[in-house]
This record gives C-alpha cells, sequence and structure tokens, in this order.
C-alpha cells in the first residue's frame, strides 16, 4: 500500500479506493443484498407495516415458484428453452469456430470475423425487430413458403417458444462463438495435422484432439449462452409476446404490480438457477472457473 | 534439368469428387447459410424501408418511397427518446470510465486483503442478467434514498456492470505497462499528479476512447436494466420497444436503416484507422532498424 | 573534496531477506562510482534507495550533508538511467530530453534551449521530432541519459543501462560515457555485473557480495590487490590453490597447498594454522624452463590438460591437485609462445609477490568493507 501512495499519491489512493468502494458497496453489493433480503420478506401493501412486526423472514414467495402451476411450468419451460437454445448453439458455433480457425492463414478470417461482428453492434432489439419482421404471420418466411407452394397456411412463428428460441439462437450465438474460437485458436495445428497424418478420422481427430482442448470454451460458451438466454427480456417480449411467456415476464409482472419482494424472489431463483448451470457446466466438462474466465 | 524423375504412386480410380473437394464445398456452403443466417434479417428490415405499404412488410411491394424517412425525422417523441439516451449514454461514460480505471488500478496495482472477493463483487454484474441489475438498483435507491425510477436511476444501474466491462479493458491494458515509465518521470520531477497526467493518461488515451465507446453503446442498447429504473422517462431502445409491441409503420424501419448503417459505418472505420496505426508502428520499427544499421556501418 | 553522496550503515530487509547488510560508502564529487556483483547481490536495491523508490531500513543516506531519508524520488537532486532506459514511448526525443523541466514548470522557449544543448552534447542534433520507436539502441540510450543530465542532477544513478546492447556498442558506450562524465562533472554511480564496464569506465569500484561491500577501491587496487576471496575470484581470472597457514612473516606468508609449500603476500596477515586460499592471477605465472633458476618463485609441476589458443594469448590449462577447476597459465602471443602436449608434465613458477594469501570465500566478513 505504501508503494501505492508514492505511486500515485495520498490523495490518488484515496480517491481510487473511494471509488472502488462507492461502484461494489453502493452499485453492486448494497443492491443485491437488499434484493436478496426483500425476497426473503412478504410483501406489504401498506408502506406502514413495512419494518413492523409483520415484516419477518419467511420462504412464502418462494413457494410461489414451485407451488404455483403456471410460475412452475414456465420457470421449468425457460429452463428447457434455454438449454436448447445452448445445445443448438454449440451445434453451429462449433463447425463455425474449427472452420475460421482453420481458415486464419487464408486471409479470409479478417474479412468473416467483421462479417460476423457486424450483426452484434447492431442494438438487440432492433435485431428482434428484423426477426419478428421475418417469423410475422405475413412475414418473409411465410409469403415465401406460400408463393413456394410448401403450405397453403401460413405459421405461427410469432407469439410461440419455437419463434423465441429462433430469436434467441441469432441473439447470442456470437458469445458461444467467440469463447470457442479463442480457445480452439491456442491448439497447436500440428497437433491435428499429426493426427491426420498418423490416419485418424475427421470425427476422431475432433473426438481426441480439439474437443478435450475446447473443453473450457465449450463450457464458458455454455454457460454465458444459457445465462442470457434464461435472463432474456427483450427477445420473449417480442417474438413470444403474451402467449410465449419467458421466466424474466414474470418478474417484471410483479414489478409493475408494485411487489417487490416476490419480484426479488423470481430474480433471486433465476440468479440461483444460473449459478446451478454454472456448477452443472464445471462438472459436466471437468474445468475449474479459473479455465472459464480466461 | 532435372534428370531424376520420381514415380507417381498409381492414381487410384478418380471419384467423381475427392473428399476434399467434398469437405471444400460443404464448408463453403455451410459458411453461405451462416452468414445469410446473419444478415437476412437485418437486409430484409432495412428494404422493408422502402415499400410504400403502412405495415412494414416487402411483400406485396407497392413501390419505392423515401416517405419512411421524412415521417421518423418528423417524429418529435423519438428525437425526445433520443436526446435523453444521450444525455444518459454521456453520463455512463462520466461514471464508468473513471470507476472501471479505479478498479482496474486497484486491482493491478494494489494489494490488499480480501481483494479477489471484492474483484469478484465488482466483476459479477457481467454475469447478472440485466433485468436483476435494473431490479436491484431500484429496490435500494427506492427503499435506502427514496430515490424512485428515473434517468438517473439508469445511469446508476448500467454503469455498475459498463463499469465492468471498462475495468477489463482497463486491466488488459494496464497488465501490459511499463511501470518504470512512472519510476523515470517520479525520478525527473513529476508529482503522482503530473504522472498520471503526463504518462498514465496518454498511456491508457487509447483504451480510455474504447472503454468509452463502448460504454456509450453499451448504455444506447441497454433495454433490460433501463426498463426497471427509466420511472417515466423513455430512451430510444425503450421508445423502439414501445413501437415494435404497438405494431409500427415503416418508420421504424427507416430509424433501423439509419442505426445499421451508422453501426457498420463507424465499425468499418474502427478497423480502417487501426489498420492504419499497425501501419504506422511497423513503419517506425524499419525507421529504426536503419539507424541501427547506420550506426554499425559508421563504427 | 566534500563528500557528496554518503551511505552510512544503511541495511533494507524485505519481510525476512536482507537484501542489503550495513553498506558504508562515501563519494566526492564529479566521481564516477560503480558498484559490481552478480545479480542479486543487493546493488540494485541500493540504487534505489539513493533514488528514492524504497527507504532504507535502517541507516542513512545523505546528500551534500543533508539526510534524503523521507525525501520522494521526484524531490530528490538524482536522476535515474533506467535498465530498459524507460523512454516515453509516445512522445518525441525532445519531449523525453525536456521533461524533467516541463514537470518543473520550466517555460517552452526555455526548455528549447536546453533540449537543443542536450543533444548536442550527445550528438544528436536535429532529432528531436524523431520518436523514440524512431531510433536505434545506441540513439535511445544517448537520449535516455539527456534526459536524465536535462534536470541537472547532482548525482547521476545509472542500472546496467548498457546490458540491453550488442558488445560492439557496449564498447562504444563505455567511453562515451566516460567522456560524458569527464565533461559535465556530474557524480556517476553505476550499476553492473560486468566487471570489463566496471573496471574501464570507474574512478573506484565498490565489488558487492550478498548484501555486502566485499571492497572499495580503484580498479587497479580491484584487481592487483584484492582483499577477499570473493574479489579475487569474481574479478577477472584467478587460480585459486586452497591450503593452510604455516608461517607468516614480514607481510608474507607460507602456505601448505597440494603443490608443497607456496609463498604469497599476506596483506590481511593471516596466522600459521588457518585455512586460507592462494590467488595468482593466470598472467603472471609463466613456464618454468626444466632445470632453469627459480630464485625465490614458487614452482608447481603438473601435467598439461590442454592448451587453448585465442589469438593475443594463449591459455595452458593445468592439473589443480584437489580442485575440479585446473590452473591457467596465460601466455602473451609474442610469436615464442612454446609448444605443449596434452598430458606432459611442466613446471611452472610464479613470484610470491604476484600471489596473495586470502580467507576462504565465506569466511568471517567485516575486512574491507569500509572504505
Amino acid at each position: 500500500m505504501s508503494e501505492a501512495i508514492r505511486r500515485f499519491g495520498a490523495g490518488g489512493v484515496a480517491a481510487i479506493l473511494a471509488g472502488v468502494a462507492f461502484w461494489a458497496i453502493m452499485l453492486i453489493a448494497g443492491p443485491m443484498l437488499l434484493m436478496v433480503d426483500l425476497a426473503f420478506r412478504p410483501y406489504l401493501p401498506n408502506p406502514a407495516d413495512v419494518g413492523g412486526p409483520l415484516d419477518v423472514h419467511t420462504v412464502s414467495n418462494f413457494a410461489k415458484v414451485f407451488l404455483d402451476d403456471l410460475n412452475w411450468r414456465v420457470f421449468v419451460k425457460t429452463i428447457y428453452a434455454s438449454i436448447t437454445v445452448t445445445i443448438i448453439s454449440l451445434l453451429i458455433g462449433y463447425p463455425l469456430s474449427y472452420i475460421l480457425v482453420r481458415s486464419t492463414k487464408s486471409g479470409w478470417v479478417g474479412i468473416l470475423m467483421i462479417g460476423l461482428l457486424i450483426p452484434f453492434w447492431v442494438n438487440e432489439i432492433l435485431r428482434t425487430f428484423a426477426w419478428q419482421l421475418l417469423l410475422a404471420r405475413y412475414g418473409f418466411i411465410n409469403t415465401t413458403l406460400t408463393a413456394m407452394g410448401l403450405i397453403d397456411e401460413p405459421i405461427q412463428f410469432t407469439n410461440t417458444d419455437f419463434g423465441v428460441q429462433v430469436g434467441l439462437i441469432y441473439a447470442y450465438i456470437l458469445f458461444m462463438i467467440f469463447p470457442l474460437y479463442s480457445t480452439m485458436e491456442s491448439l497447436d495445428p500440428n497437433q491435428v495435422d499429426a493426427a491426420r497424418d498418423l490416419g485418424a478420422p475427421f470425427w476422431r481427430i475432433h473426438w481426441d484432439i480439439v474437443i478435450p482442448h475446447t473443453k473450457p470454451g465449450i463450457a464458458s460458451g455454455c454457460i454465458v449462452t444459457f445465462m442470457l438466454a434464461a435472463g432474456s427480456y427483450v427477445v420473449p417480449e417480442l417474438l413470444g409476446g403474451t402467449r410465449a411467456i419467458w421466466f424474466t415476464k414474470l418478474i417484471y409482472l410483479q414489478f409493475e404490480a408494485i411487489n417487490w419482494n416476490l419480484a426479488s424472489a423470481y430474480g433471486f431463483t433465476l440468479v440461483v438457477l444460473c449459478l446451478l448451470f454454472i456448477l452443472l457446466m464445471m462438472a459436466v466438462f471437468r474445468v475449474s472457473l479459473k479455465d472459464i474466465a480466461r | 534439368m532435372s534428370a531424376t524423375t520420381i514415380a507417381a504412386p498409381a492414381a487410384p480410380a478418380k471419384p467423381w469428387l475427392t473428399s476434399d473437394q467434398v469437405l471444400q464445398i460443404s464448408v463453403a456452403l455451410f459458411l453461405t447459410l451462416f452468414f445469410l443466417y446473419l444478415f437476412l434479417p437485418l437486409i430484409y428490415m432495412m428494404l422493408v424501408t422502402f415499400n410504400d405499404s403502412r405495415i412494414p412488410t416487402l411483400t406485396p411491394w407497392r413501390g419505392f418511397t423515401l416517405r419512411w424517412f421524412v415521417s421518423m425525422w418528423e417524429d418529435q417523441r423519438m428525437w425526445q427518446a433520443v436526446w435523453k439516451s444521450v444525455v444518459i449514454g454521456v453520463a455512463v461514460i462520466v461514471l464508468a470510465v473513471p470507476l472501471g480505471l479505479a478498479g482496474a488500478v486497484f486491482m493491478t496495482r494494489m494489494r490488499v486483503p480480501g481483494q479477489s472477493l471484492i474483484y469478484a463483487v465488482m466483476i459479477s454484474p457481467i454475469l447478472m442478467p440485466g433485468i436483476m441489475i435494473g431490479l436491484s438498483t431500484l429496490i435500494f435507491w427506492d427503499r435506502q434514498f427514496g430515490i424512485g425510477g428515473r434517468w438517473q436511476l439508469s445511469v446508476l444501474g448500467q454503469t455498475s456492470f459498463i463499469a465492468a466491462y471498462c475495468m477489463l479493458i482497463f486491466m488488459a491494458r494496464l497488465t501490459r505497462f511499463d511501470q518504470t515509465l512512472e519510476e523515470a518521470a517520479l525520478d525527473l520531477g513529476a508529482t503522482p499528479a503530473q504522472v498520471f497526467r503526463t504518462i498514465m493518461v496518454p498511456y491508457m488515451r487509447p483504451a480510455i476512447l474504447s472503454a468509452a465507446t463502448l460504454a456509450f453503446l453499451q448504455s444506447l442498447e441497454n433495454f433490460n436494466t433501463t426498463l426497471f429504473t427509466i420511472g417515466n422517462d423513455i430512451t430510444l431502445t425503450m421508445y423502439i420497444a414501445g413501437k415494435i409491441r404497438s405494431g409500427t409503420t415503416p418508420a421504424l424501419n427507416a430509424l433501423a436503416f439509419v442505426m445499421v448503417v451508422f453501426t457498420v459505418i463507424a465499425g468499418i472505420v474502427y478497423e480502417v484507422l487501426r489498420r492504419r496505426e499497425v501501419r504506422a508502428a511497423a513503419a517506425r520499427a524499419r525507421a529504426a532498424q536503419e539507424a541501427e544499421l547506420a550506426v554499425g556501418a559508421a563504427d | 573534496m566534500a563528500n557528496d553522496l554518503e551511505l552510512v550503515d544503511v541495511v533494507k530487509k524485505f519481510g525476512a531477506f536482507t537484501a542489503v547488510h550495513g553498506v558504508n560508502v562515501a563519494m566526492p564529487q564529479g566521481e564516477f562510482f560503480s558498484f559490481l556483483g552478480p545479480s542479486g547481490c543487493g546493488k540494485t536495491t541500493i540504487l534505489r534507495m539513493i533514488s528514492g523508490f524504497i527507504d532504507p531500513s535502517a541507516g542513512a543516506i545523505r546528500l551534500a550533508g543533508r539526510d534524503l531519508n523521507g525525501i520522494g524520488p521526484n524531490k530528490r537532486p538524482t536522476a535515474l538511467i533506467f535498465q530498459n532506459l524507460a523512454l516515453f514511448p509516445l512522445m518525441s526525443v525532445a519531449d523525453n530530453i525536456g521533461y524533467g523541466l516541463m514537470v518543473r514548470g520550466v517555460a517552452a522557449s526555455e526548455r528549447r534551449k536546453v533540449v537543443d544543448r542536450m543533444l548536442e552534447l550527445i550528438a544528436l542534433k536535429g532529432y528531436g521530432d524523431k520518436r523514440i520507436d524512431e531510433l536505434s539502441g545506441g540513439q535511445k540510450q544517448r537520449v535516455a541519459i539527456a534526459r536524465a543530465l536535462a534536470v541537472e542532477p547532482k548525482v547521476l544513478l545509472l542500472d546496467e543501462p548498457l546490458s540491453a546492447l550488442d558488445l560492439k556498442l557496449r564498447q562504444h558506450m563505455r567511453h562515451e560515457l566516460r567522456a560524458l562524465q569527464r565533461r559535465t562533472g556530474v557524480t556517476f554511480i553505476y550499476i553492473t555485473h560486468d566487471q570489463g564496464e566496471a573496471l574501464a569506465m570507474s574512478d573506484r569500484v565498490a565489488v558487492m557480495s550478498q548484501g555486502r561491500i566485499e571492497q572499495i577501491g580503484t580498479s587497479t587496487e580491484i584487481y592487483n590487490n584484492p582483499q577477499t576471496a570473493f574479489v579475487a575470484a569474481f574479478v577477472g581470472e584467478n587460480n585459486a590453490l586452497a591450503g593452510k597457514v604455516t608461517a607468516a612473516d614480514y607481510g608474507y606468508g607460507a602456505i601448505e597447498t597440494a603443490f608443497g609449500k607456496l609463498r604469497a603476500a599476506n596483506p590481511r596477515g593471516m596466522k600459521p594454522g588457518e585455512a586460507s586460499v592462494l590467488f595468482v592471477r593466470p598472467e603472471r605465472v609463466r613456464l618454468a624452463e626444466a632445470k632453469a633458476e627459480t630464485g625465490s618463485d614458487n614452482v608447481i609441476e603438473s601435467p598439461v590438460l590442454d592448451g587453448v589458443f585465442e589469438g593475443p594469448v594463449a591459455n595452458i590449462l593445468l592439473e589443480n591437485l584437489g580442485s575440479e577447476r585446473p590452473i591457467t597459465v596465460t601466455l602473451a602471443n609474442d610469436g615464442a609462445t612454446p609448444r605443449v602436449s596434452r598430458g606432459e608434465r611442466r613446471r611452472v613458477r610464479f613470484s610470491p609477490d604476484d600471489a596473495i594469501l586470502l580467507p576462504p570465500a565465506g569466511a568471517a566478513h567485516g575486512a574491507g568493507g569500509h572504505a
């Protein structure tokens, strides 16, 4: 610390510590802890009761997640749909990352990378809007399919879980590709060539060499994609409408109803779910938090 | 001319396509489909702007028009929302960049007990769903200080995670910082404040610019955190979301068109500038090498 | 001459590790002084204490009688040349040289005059607008020196500044540094593990080992009259013959070695019965012709292990009884270098005046630690 004071001066150190303290306490830890506290207290419509004898710690809010049939179904559906999104993103992202890594020398990779990034520079809402236009009842996909004579009636894509999942994959697949790409890039290409030279078929090369090396990237890509999908609000809101409801929508509805306690409890459940998913991924891929964070 | 000839191995019967060709074709097909998937929605969304139809669709084509740009331009509510987004974005830059820098200096240059826990706290908002950040920020400031939803609260909520992005950018650059430069400046008589201004800030300038840009874009783009904290104010993203939900005219596509074009141009300019800087550095390295050779020749 | 810089019983501890054990040095204004020692001997720690980046755990550092303790590096009249030079990469050459003046609030016009003078001093006139990464290694070196001298320091500290340069440039920069020091009259404190640099440039050298000063003296004193076994072995080449002192009188001593009894100078006054090492420089050992008159010279006979021709000199390596390090005899290439063949037994001789008896390395410290 004295070293730091020598470098930055006492005033500089004080400013740095004050900034860190304000950020960590006032913007993160304080709000989070208060939210957790609220989640374990009942909703009291009358502000006068807050802090009174009725304001006790309870798990009643959480009972609403697990015992209420609708809430429970939405919760499970969110998990299931998010896992599907994660798996499909992985199935698309893995070969794509591999192609990108293997084409590093060809000079194409720069253009491909820019091409990959441009859609993600565009506002998430606009990207979702674009899909809404494609998926709408008389949107691009339905009119094209009808014109080709493949379908007679427009297919209902919007306001369905399927539509939401399509939008989620589009919205977050880059977060799968980047960790995959960066871990694959660190694989010595000679290993792949050596395996091929020794006569390994291409699926064995992947199973024995590329996938084991890419494990941390797969794990972090899956974690991030899952968390973004499960925590997404915009995409289900715009593509799912009132029919395909996401768990985040339940949180928002409680927030709108000024029942912050229940909203907090739902939110806390979501965060715990994400943590459990991280632990699951670490167990499945046998990687540590350190490998993932790289 | 070489006199030796190498006997070629007997070629097997040539199939219609070699396995290499099959691979190349499937790779090309895969890439084409994938990039079509990436760009088709955006291109479609942009093209729709030019269809003279009240609902945003390309079919049926009712003729070319630019009137949706006009109607977008004349929308006062949109301009108000843009203004609010810019104000919030600038405020987020002002708050998140210094906080991120403080966090990065704290992590890279100081030793404090419990530091890794503090780091975990600072980095945690990146992994937190945006609506949770929004909700917790609202609850905290409302319950503790009686400050309800308003745009200033959105600034605080967005800053909590955008500062973490800034911190990561700064940390990446700070770990490559040669600390003897600071020592040299101190040794030459600079005060700590002067060292910070004349050595650290110029060194960090590119990172500060990237962080500020990222902070502004993240703020502009943010929906989830803002939704819970904004109160009765309205930002550009909120405005767009509202339009989409209530069904919209292609005026929204006109807005999307402008935003996408801006984004792409900004991205390409950034890339060109970056490559130019790389080339300039290479040129200077060549000059240094020539100077080296000149000295060698003079000796 | 007034003592410019003084280190009095300076100690530096890092936790349980003591990097510097009670160092005492005083150097007059305008001296070129070197700290010479292997890496980890504490010389860089001393430099950082003088420049103010770390404080001594005990003892005092005084400049012109003023205690520097508690004065930050930016307030000390010392300037440091960093090992990696630490030139500011984002500033021009002129801005680098003028930096110290700029932070002192010197006006731009005044600053430019000093910068121009400095550029002239280092023979880089017209290079002011260049960027640092356009300069060659030697040019960067000179800019770093100019940047330090521009603030007119009382003491210039140099932390192995030549180590990044290639051999030829390093030789050249030695002369340049020495000339620059004479021209400016500033006290130079030079840190190096390269004895060639230290001996060639310095007025005086302090040889350090494990946080202690082993000896302080001029280059010739250090080389010709080492006070400790470490100095004898570290500075230049030396032959070492271990044994036990059998007699001591009138500044000379006799030592019983594996080659029998040998006589040598005994400046440390070693007493009979003490373990000791006899050191003799390879260039002071001569081949003894068979049956030739050897007078009072010491004579050793041993098989030849190898002969190594190096151009200006030739080295003959003889087996050293009781040690793995052979005895080296260095012969000038005067056109009459005798031929030796491997395995042949040769007699070599050296004068007791050219040999020296010292306590073995690791024996009690203390002698010669003070200047």
